[in-house]
């Protein structure tokens, strides 16, 4: 029953990663080459995309359980860091979210959500939540770090750890009810947060609110996502070719090579292009799916299932930005945007989601013992039975 | 156990939930992407294409201005300016200091236009392309240059006919003298094209271009004036103004058969490509713009007046003297050595031979004023010669019924009128060529861009001014002038024969005759049996001398030479061994 490692290997999930990576370097490159100061960008992350597939074939042979036992001290490592770049970060673009590490820098967030995912699948996976009282505890524990990194000022990313969070509640809280609850709660909360002055900057509103009516401020929050959807509408059916796009290489859009990748995409590549680029991310995401439930215990099923939620929110925020259907929160497109922090977590996850994937048909040895306490998922109960 | 039950319960329903929400998310993207993409493609490529494209103005070349024989005057450049942002320099010194020597400008200045705090700086506004490109081969960051929608003027000349010529400014726009004058037709129709820029509107190479309005470059101008004639006529006008520290100068070089301008100097005179630095005052043509009281030179109107009215002629006879009293003022002659005694009797030749005011004065009072007036008129005294020039001055001819009793007389030898230089030299233009008055003019022909003519100019005939027996006696008077009266021997020119007149007139100012200021001048032609140049000399408060001809009459014997040889006409081969000596002190 035990099979060779490449028979049980989730192929096109990998595959498709590295496919959408290259497509993303040829597009760092489009946007950059006229630009002096960053044509090293396409170089630079192509030795990133490389890391990143280092980082992937490492992760994808450690035991996914491992990051369960792994899960505390993680959690601290990262609140440490966080809290870390408050006072010391580096800045760019007003915002504080780098750590110099030698000649690169890095950006604690971006694991941050592969921890996060981590924790809060550990914490659902003990089972001992039968109340929605119980959920206090793994709230909290993403509440900080969210506050953390909403400091900085990222809200993207807070963004991000809240979806991971909240599909991790929708597959682990045994009552959907308080699912529920949870949703109500989280709406109202961020109605408050949104109407309220004090917790967003004056600009993270502006954007918020803007893409609902771009025309409220052209020149302003507007601009971004007004020019991002000219520029993909030029594009067409085919595009303008590569290195081509008008609107891209001569700076109307701005931040092209990270967040506005896609404008360069569906610019330069026209629906087409981005149509080929979609359908690659649903292969990542079915593959990433197919891996929750090989899951064969609670704990891999949650951590996919907010592995999954992370690369899902992602895409649908970054390109739903850039066609003027999200608001713009400066989140990084999956495996295209320049960047080495995300693109190395992008792998992390996909890493972690091949070795939970490849262990389905694993015989388990550990942990075969009865259950000693009611808990849920201990077991793959649930997955097993979803996948059937 | 009553939980686990329930997730295996409702776990399915989620993964469903779940699996819907991830289709409807998919369609939702793509419906937008096609949505976008291709059902609002167009319209928002036409969007993206709007915001590219700019309208700018295109370059219309503004017309060159040659001489009469096609020698090109002034001409246009196309020109770039450079621009800097000082916080995108590498090295502020440096590139300035390598700036500064291509433009010609000073380091420090650059530099301190560097420090400003600011991200634009012009470094040099117009420069010619060949200069541009040297600012191009320095390749400095943060210098940039920009195409300009005008041209720069180029002088071929330099200071040549300046004053005729006129300036432009900044944009090319005519201010004076022929360019303002032709400023239309010189300046051509900006062009309008729509081009790709970027989000700071700098236009993209190889972007796509759409003329929505060809520029059409502005006709040029072919001028009477003659380039060596006129240099020659400038030159020598120059040297005598600088001999007697005269205020000023002007002498005019004209066909009397067609009215052209062949020269007309003026000193001061300026660099057009520099007007700044002269005083406006050097900028305008004095041979239009500045009207005097003509003095003797005037002498010729009367005696034209006196012949036409048959009151007088040839053989009449007037008493010499030198004084006259006339309505308790006295009039004298000139104490010039042509003074006419006391007892004698003297012709209308004498008269003008040797410049005799009070001779001049007792014709005048012998025809009377209606008879002067409407000789003065016939010649156009009083109106503008409708020369193709700006700023002309009509002069002033005061209507008989407001003369004083002493106009007549003072009229009579130049005084109490007042008209410019080039009235008058049309006035002996009649008399040279058989008493027919001709407009005046400096502009010949008029060329499209592609250099064919459109517009010729053929002389215009304003009228008759004398009869054709009246100037041919009158040309008789002026030939005595240069032979024996107060023309000998400066306004002879060696191997030619010359015929004119002297004049040396007070000068007014602010209402008075100003005591011991004088304008001496010449107004003669070459050769005097058949006139083929009109040329007048005019020095105003010349100092050391002040009579016309001492130091108007050399002038133009100097010029009337020049403007022969010019023509290849070559004096008889004895002639050509004796000089004119420029400066020849004749009867003080």
């Amino acid at each position: 029953m035990d099979r060779p490692w490449y028979r049980s290997f989730e192929w096109s999930l990998a595959i498709a990663c590295v496919l959408i990576t290259l497509i993303g370097i040829v597009c760092i490159y489009s946007a950059t080459f006229h630009d002096a100061a960053a044509a090293t960008e396409a170089k630079k992350q192509a030795v990133y995309g490389l890391m990143g597939l280092g980082l992937m074939a490492g992760f994808a042979f450690v035991d996914y359980r491992r990051w369960q036992r792994w899960a505390l001290p993680l959690y601290l490592v990262m609140l440490v860091l966080l809290a870390f770049i408050l006072f010391k970060g580096n800045t760019a673009h007003g915002a504080v979210r780098w750590i110099a590490l030698g000649p690169f820098q890095f950006q604690p967030s971006e694991p941050a959500k592969l921890i996060i995912a981590i924790v809060v699948a550990a914490l659902l996976a003990r089972g001992t939540y039968s109340r929605i009282q119980d959920l206090f505890v793994p709230l909290l524990v993403v509440a900080v770090p969210a506050l953390l990194v909403l400091k900085q000022p990222d809200l993207g990313t807070t963004l991000v750890l809240l979806a991971i969070l909240t599909a991790q509640l929708y597959f682990g809280v045994a009552n959907l009810l308080d699912f529920a609850i949870y949703l109500v709660t989280g709406a109202v909360a961020a109605t408050y947060v949104i109407t309220s002055e004090k917790i967003l900057k004056p600009f993270q509103k502006a954007r918020l609110l803007v893409f609902l009516d771009p025309k409220l401020d052209p020149q302003g929050a507007g601009y971004s996502l007004n020019q991002s959807k000219i520029a993909v509408g030029n594009g067409g059916l085919f595009g303008k070719g590569l290195f081509h796009g008008t609107q891209t290489q001569l700076n109307f859009v701005p931040e092209h090579s990270t967040d506005f990748i896609f404008t360069v995409l569906g610019e330069e590549l026209g629906f087409a292009g981005a149509f080929v680029l979609l359908a690659l991310y649903a292969v990542v995401i079915v593959g990433g799916v197919r891996a929750m439930y090989a899951a064969r215990d609670h704990f891999g099923f949650l951590l996919a299932a907010g592995l999954v939620a992370m690369i899902f929110f992602h895409i649908l925020v970054n390109v739903g930005m850039t066609i003027g259907i999200m608001p713009i929160t400066g989140i990084p497109l999956p495996f295209m945007s320049y960047g080495g922090s995300a693109i190395l977590t992008d792998y992390a996850a996909i890493g972690i989601l091949l070795n939970i994937a490849m262990q389905k048909d694993r015989l388990i040895f550990e942990q075969t013992g009865e259950p000693e306490r009611p808990r849920i998922g201990r077991k793959p109960l649930a997955a097993r039975a979803l996948v059937r | 156990m009553r939980a686990r039950a329930a997730l295996v319960r409702t776990a399915p329903r989620r993964a469903k939930l779940a699996f819907w929400l991830f289709v409807f998310v998919a369609a939702f993207l793509t419906w937008r992407l096609i949505q976008i993409q291709i059902v609002q493609g167009r319209v928002l490529a036409k969007e993206a294409l709007d915001q590219r494209a700019q309208t700018i103005e295109v370059f219309a070349r503004r017309g060159t201005i040659y001489d009469r024989s096609r020698t090109p005057l002034v001409r246009s450049l196309e020109t770039q300016s450079v621009y800097a942002d000082p916080t995108e320099l590498t090295d502020k010194k440096a590139d300035a200091a390598k700036l500064a020597v291509v433009l010609g400008r000073k380091q420090e200045t650059l530099v301190a236009s560097f420090d400003e705090p600011t991200r634009f700086v012009w470094v040099a506004r117009k420069v010619p392309h060949f200069v541009a490109d040297r600012v191009r081969a320095l390749d400095l960051q943060g210098v940039n240059l920009v195409e300009e929608q005008t041209g720069i003027r180029f002088w071929t000349g330099g200071r040549l006919a300046s004053t005729a010529l006129g300036f432009v400014g900044l944009d090319e726009n005519g201010l004076s003298g022929v360019e303002y004058f032709y400023d239309r037709l010189l300046r051509g129709t900006t062009g309008r094209k729509m081009v790709e820029t970027d989000p700071f509107q700098r236009a993209i190479p190889f972007g796509q271009q759409r003329v929505i309005e060809a520029a059409r470059p502005g006709d040029s101008l072919v001028l009477t004036l003659d380039a060596y004639l006129q240099y020659e006529t400038e030159r020598y006008l120059r040297a005598q103004v600088k001999t007697y520290h005269a205020r000023s100068g002007t002498a005019l070089v004209l066909d009397p058969h067609t009215g052209e301008i062949l020269a007309v100097a003026n000193v001061p005179d300026f660099d057009p490509a520099h007007y700044g630095l002269s005083k406006p005052d050097a900028w305008r043509d004095r041979a239009v713009t500045d009207a005097y009281e003509p003095g003797s030179t005037f002498k010729l109107i009367t005696a034209a007046a006196a012949l036409e009215s048959g009151k007088v002629t040839v053989k009449s006879r007037f008493p010499a003297r030198d004084r006259l009293e006339v309505n308790g003022s006295t009039i004298h002659n000139a104490e010039d050595g042509f003074m006419a005694g006391t007892g004698g009797i003297e012709s209308l030749e004498d008269i003008i031979a040797y410049s005799h005011n009070v001779g001049a004065a007792e014709v005048g009072m012998a025809i009377g004023r209606d008879a002067e007036y409407r000789t003065i008129r016939k010649f156009g005294f009083g109106d503008p010669t409708r020369v193709d020039l700006p700023g002309e001055n009509p002069g002033i001819v005061p209507a008989p019924a407001d003369w004083s009793g002493t106009s007549l007389p003072t009229i009579s030898f130049g005084h109490g009128v007042s008209v410019t230089p080039l009235a008058l030299a049309r006035a002996y233009c009649a008399i040279a060529n058989g008493g027919i008055l001709i407009r005046p003019r400096i502009v010949s022909a008029i060329l499209d861009p592609q250099g064919r003519t459109v517009y010729h100019y053929s002389p215009e005939i304003e009228g008759r001014a004398i009869s054709a027996k009246t100037a041919a006696i009158l040309q008789r008077y002026l030939r005595q002038v240069v032979l024996r009266g107060t023309g000998n021997p400066t306004a002879r020119v060696p191997g030619y024969t010359t015929a004119g007149k002297t004049g040396t007139a007070q000068v007014v100012e602010n209402g008075h005759y100003a005591p011991g200021e004088y304008i001496a001048s010449f107004v003669g032609y070459i050769p005097a049996e058949a006139p083929r140049y009109v040329i007048l000399v005019k020095v105003e408060r010349p100092q050391g001398a002040i009579y016309g001809s001492v130091v108007a009459a050399p002038v133009f014997a100097q010029i009337a030479r020049a403007a022969m040889l010019h023509a290849g006409i070559l004096p008889p081969p004895q002639a050509r061994l004796v000089r004119p000596k420029p400066n020849a002190k004749a009867h003080a």
